[in-house]
This record gives C-alpha cells, structure tokens and sequence, in this order.
C-alpha cells in the first residue's frame, strides 16, 4: 500500500515536475499549494496547502522559506470577541497519520515582504522545513486574488 | 418592524462601540449567530473613491448599499468575506443590481485610491473602493462600530507590513442610510442572500420603519 503510493507519487514527479501540486519527502506528503494573487502593490501573501504526515510517529513543521520573501511563517487566523487576527506558530504539530489542511480562515502561511508582487498563473519555490523529513521543496501556483480554493 | 423579527441582534462588535442614534429593528432573541440587525448612522462622511474621486456617504442615498471594511494587505480574512460579499451578490442575480457594494479601508496610509482600484476590481465589477484622511476614515469606522488596532510589529518584519487585528462584519445600508443588517464574517454566501433579498423584498418601508419620524 505504501510502496504503491510511492510510486503513484514518483510517477506524478517524472510526469509534471514543475506543474505537479503534490510533493513528498519520506513519510510528508503535501498537497496543492496555492497562493492568493496580489492586489496592488501589498507586500503581504498568502500561502494554502494541505499537510500529510504518512508516518507512525508525530512530525513538525518547524519553518517556511521562500526566495521571493523576506520572511515566511505559518499564522493562525484567530477571532477574539469579534476581532480577526494572526497569530504566528512557532511550529506546526501533525500527529502520526494527520492531514492537516492550510486553508481560507484557518491556517495559512504568511509571506511578508514580497520581493514582488505574486502574479496569477505564475509558481514560485518554497521550502518547507520537517522535523523529521527534513527540508521539502515545492512549487506554489499563484491564484486569483479573490481565489478561496485550489481549484478555482 | 416585526418582519425584522427573523433577524437575529447579535451584538458581538457593535456594542463595543456605540453606534449613533440606532434603534434596534429587530428585538427578537437571538436564535442563531449569523445575521444581525439595527443602528442608523450619521450623514455627513465623506471619501476619496478608488478613481480618486471626493464622494461624500450622501451621494449612495436611494440606494441599498453593502459595506465590508478592511485593508487589502489583509492577506486571509477581508479577500474571503469579499468573495462573498460578491458571491451573495451573484447569488441575488437581478436584485442584487439594486445593491451597491461598497468597501472600505481603514488603512489608508498603504490604501491610496490607486491600490484600491487594482485591489476591489478582483473582487465585483461594481465594488467601489473607498479612502480617506485619517480622520475621514476615523469617522467612518466610528460610525459603523469598526474597530481596528495595529498588531504587534512581527520579527523581521518591516512596520511597513504591519497587518491590523479588526472586526469583519458586512452592513446592509438602506436608501434611507440606515443600517439594515449585519452579516458576521464568513456567513454563507446563500443565506445571505436569501436574507438580503427578503430584506429587499419588504422594500425600504420596512428599513425606514424603526429609526425615522
Ligand atoms: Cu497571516
């Protein structure tokens, strides 16, 4: 069952490289990353994906980079007596056989300090640092502005 | 009045803040956390549009307006309650042409006219984007019962990419401009509507009823 995954997913590797939206290093799959558009001039993003972790043991996602930010982090998106805001994590905690998704009104992860603006229909790279899986690198595809999903 | 009776009050955010002169369309207890309903507000603000063009709150009389206020460096929660804000719209179809939306920065140092007018055509091709000074938009968000405050300054951020903790409520201004209804943040975009064309439906008799002579 593993192994078949494995190579489900190797295939999807050999076929679309950049154009793949599910990567996988050892026991962390993720899945469709996709970041809003920006409006104007905003020096601010925002990144979506869904996180696996396929292994026994729990697993963390201890950091974010990204060549076309100063700075990455994942945010919570809080509501406090009717107050939205973001609340940087430290690290994000899968369990053993979790998926967690980053998605509109939850978890995200904040790009700050855009080196330019992100342009719809455009990847970038991002790195996302494991405790245990060690460093994965992805390709994040740029969708509109008012995009709420992947597949929009 | 009592056909406002389907509309829950919640007063999460508003209280916080008294609105001006309002009078409570709706004095039904609340039986779900989604809609709301109440208040009038004060004429008299005034605006510089996402064409840069001064407006002042009369110039949206005679018409039923929807009113989201934010800032577009909002990177999760303001493009979410855009999108249905515009999908409630969609939802309406020809009635939602009676419907003016409207969106409002409360950041407007970063929300210049020009950012604006790149920011609100994502979102409907009849979104009007409005700034301010300062004090004009200080006015306003009194007005609404929006509060905002400026978040910590995050490591290794710059303080030009200060993000605002703030309410995120959707108003339903009547011709009259008098506030309607409020939807909370993230309220279903069909429900919305359903509630806003029923509001349009009762006509602005029914929006005038609680608050004029
Ligand atoms: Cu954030």
């Amino acid at each position: 069952m593993k192994s078949a995954l494995m190579v489900f997913v190797s295939i999807l590797g050999l076929a679309g490289c950049a154009t793949s939206d599910e990567f996988r290093e050892g026991d962390v799959v993720i899945e469709s990353p996709w970041a809003r558009s920006s409006a104007g001039r905003t020096a601010t993003g925002v990144v979506y994906l869904r996180l696996s972790n396929l292994a026994a043991e729990p697993e963390q996602l201890l950091g974010v980079t990204t060549p076309i930010a100063a700075g990455a982090s994942v945010h919570r998106t809080m509501r406090e007596h009717g107050m939205m805001s973001m609340q940087p994590l430290q690290a994000l905690a899968l369990a053993a056989n979790e998926t967690v998704s980053l998605e509109p009104g939850g978890l995200h992860i904040m790009l700050m300090q855009l080196g330019s603006p992100l342009v719809e229909g455009e990847t970038f790279p991002m790195t996302l640092n494991f405790e245990r899986a060690g460093s994965i690198d992805i390709h994040v595809t740029v969708r509109g502005v008012g995009a709420m999903s992947a597949h929009e | 009045m009592e056909r406002g009776a389907c509309i829950a009050f919640v007063c999460l955010v508003v209280c916080a803040v008294p609105f001006p002169i309002g009078t409570p369309l709706s004095a039904e207890p609340a039986t779900e956390v989604t809609p709301v309903a109440s208040t009038s507000q004060p004429r008299g603000l005034t605006f510089t549009d996402h064409t840069g063009r001064a407006v002042s709150e009369r110039e949206f009389l005679g018409r039923y307006m929807l009113v989201f206020f934010g800032y577009t460096h909002c990177p999760d929660v303001c493009p979410a309650d855009l999108m249905i804000m515009s999908a409630a719209l969609r939802e309406l179809g020809e009635a939602g042409e009676a419907v003016q939306p409207v969106f409002i920065t409360f950041d407007p140092e970063r929300d210049t006219p020009v950012v604006l007018a790149e920011y609100v055509r994502h979102f409907h091709p009849r979104l009007t984007g409005l700034t301010g000074s300062p004090a004009e938009i200080a006015a306003a968000t009194r007005s609404y019962g929006v509060i905002f405050e400026r978040d910590g300054d995050e490591e290794g951020s710059e303080s030009a990419d200060y993000s605002l903790r703030h309410t995120a409520l959707t108003y339903l201004i009547g011709p009259d401009g008098k506030g309607v209804a409020i939807f909370d943040h993230d309220s279903d975009p069909v429900e919305t509507a359903a509630e806003i064309l029923a509001l349009l439906e009762q006509g602005p008799a029914g929006a005038v009823a609680g608050g004029s002579p």
